[in-house]
């Protein structure tokens, strides 16, 4: 387990990347491989990185349209999937539990982003009353916030949903494990399919 | 504008979105960004004061293009400081209609190009180098790592390395920038990214796919290949991923249910 809650914490701080850095080092596809690695495990890591990263190409984040967090949804497929065998949620499930991961945290994000503005009008009364805003101590409590955010959310795999679901598994009607081991099987073909629609040639 | 002011911008310019919000984007990153060069513009407290608020308003822009607006700034904000008062308010409204301007057409053209189609293409890049590796020399699991690191360097390094140099230039084309950036053909390069991209994930389409191509093995291929035509005309009709996903799950469901699995 310790080594889970590692993992946790070192996503959480990966995934800051997203927001500050842009260095790719949050990517799905790079968390995936080295997770993996570091757990012994790097086939159902790069599996786990791979797909999503393929499947992230679907749609372009513009603006304020925010897409869902694919470094969250293969953390939580990661964290669900890797670590001990006993209690670890089988990959054709774990996967689309990170999908799911993905978007719930985005609702996370969307009401972040709306506090957010509150550091604006705390800048503005700072202006107003001719001083300085603290613009390094916006920053530090922004991603401070983001911070504890994701390792919450992630402190929630790992102690609610892991347990739950890789209970929930045994549970689980046999001819749907059966659909959603097709799926896992299937997935590389659908993430390819999302690859080449990203990519193809466009009219004019 | 100096190394080191080039190098603080840069490195400024990373936490850009660390307080990205609905109602003003970047606008508080871009202010932080700015501050140590208003400071040193601006010995005045009451003018800093008026620059700094000129710049925690709405901003957005991609961030490999963030550079080429920060560098337009710094110059116009240089200018507006050693202008005459009776000047600035001229030199003002003109400098926050083309930072408003330039970081949206930037930005229109900058998150297709990286977002849309560089990183997709990276990625086809990254999984033909990554599975040609492992055909030359066996890697084992080293064909992945390879993949990754691959993946990662190629998208990022020309993003940073147009955010660093993007702030001299846009320092040193000032008010000209309009002019010194329309010699570049940014569609056709995103054709072209896009056409080799595509060409590059048929291939590695190909190379997975090369062996199950015979009589042989044509009942596990032929469904494969319908598969994938039936996911790529869903994609064509913007059914998102997740849903595709839980197709293919209810039709796993179904064979199963027909005992064909």
């Amino acid at each position: 387990m310790i080594e889970l809650v590692l993992a946790a914490v070192v996503l959480s701080l990966l995934e800051l990347d997203r927001r500050v850095v842009g260095i790719m080092i949050s990517r799905p596809m790079v968390i995936g491989t080295v997770l993996g690695l570091a757990f012994g495990n790097i086939e159902v890591g790069a599996v786990i990185g791979v797909l999503i990263e393929l499947m992230s190409f679907e749609r372009v984040p513009l603006g304020a349209d925010l897409a869902s967090n694919d470094t969250i949804a293969a953390g939580s497929a990661l964290l669900l999937a890797l670590g001990p065998k006993t209690g670890a949620v089988p990959l054709s499930f774990a996967l689309p539990l990170g999908i799911f991961a993905g978007w719930a945290f985005k609702r996370v994000e969307i009401r972040m982003g709306t506090a957010r503005a509150s550091y604006a009008r705390e800048a503005d009364r700072s202006l107003e009353r001719g001083n300085e805003p603290s613009y390094d101590e916006y920053v530090r409590a922004g991603l401070t916030a983001q911070l504890i955010a994701s390792a919450a959310f992630f402190s929630f795999i790992i102690f609610v949903a892991r347990p739950f679901f890789s209970w929930g598994w045994h549970f689980t009607p046999h001819l749907i494990q059966k659909g959603l081991t097709f799926a896992l099987a299937t997935a590389s073909i659908l993430a390819l399919a999302t690859l080449m629609h990203a990519l193809r040639p466009a009219k004019g | 504008m100096n190394q080191a002011a080039q190098w603080e911008m840069f490195s400024r310019s990373f936490f850009l979105g660390s307080i990205w919000s609905f109602e003003r984007m970047q606008g508080l990153g871009l202010a932080f960004t700015l501050a140590p060069w208003l400071r040193e513009k601006y010995p005045d407290r009451g003018e800093l004061i008026e620059a700094l608020e000129r710049h925690q308003g709405f901003f957005n822009a991609n961030q490999a293009v963030s550079g080429v607006v920060i560098g337009v700034i710094c110059a116009l904000e240089e200018k507006i400081a050693q202008a005459l008062p009776e000047e600035r308010a001229e030199k003002i409204s003109r400098m926050l209609s083309l930072k408003d301007a330039l970081s949206r057409t930037l930005s229109a053209v900058a998150d297709p190009l990286f977002l849309g189609v560089m990183r997709p293409f990276c990625m086809a890049l990254a999984l033909c180098a990554g599975f040609l590796a492992a055909m030359a020399v066996d890697l084992g699991s080293g064909a992945m790592l390879l993949s990754a690191g691959f993946y990662m360097v190629a998208y990022a390094a020309p993003s940073l390395w147009l955010r660093f140099n993007g702030i001299r230039r846009g320092y040193e084309w000032g008010e000209n920038v309009v002019e010194r950036l329309k010699p570049f053909s940014w569609q056709k390069l995103i054709r072209r990214l896009r056409l080799s991209g595509f060409a590059l994930s048929v291939l590695f389409c190909l190379f997975l796919g090369a062996p199950f191509m015979t009589p042989d093995h044509w009942r596990e291929s032929g469904p494969a290949l319908a598969i994938l035509a039936a996911c790529f005309i869903a994609r064509l009709f913007s059914v998102s991923t997740a849903r595709i996903y839980g197709g293919l799950t209810v039709l796993g469901l179904l064979l199963a249910v027909g005992g064909r699995l």
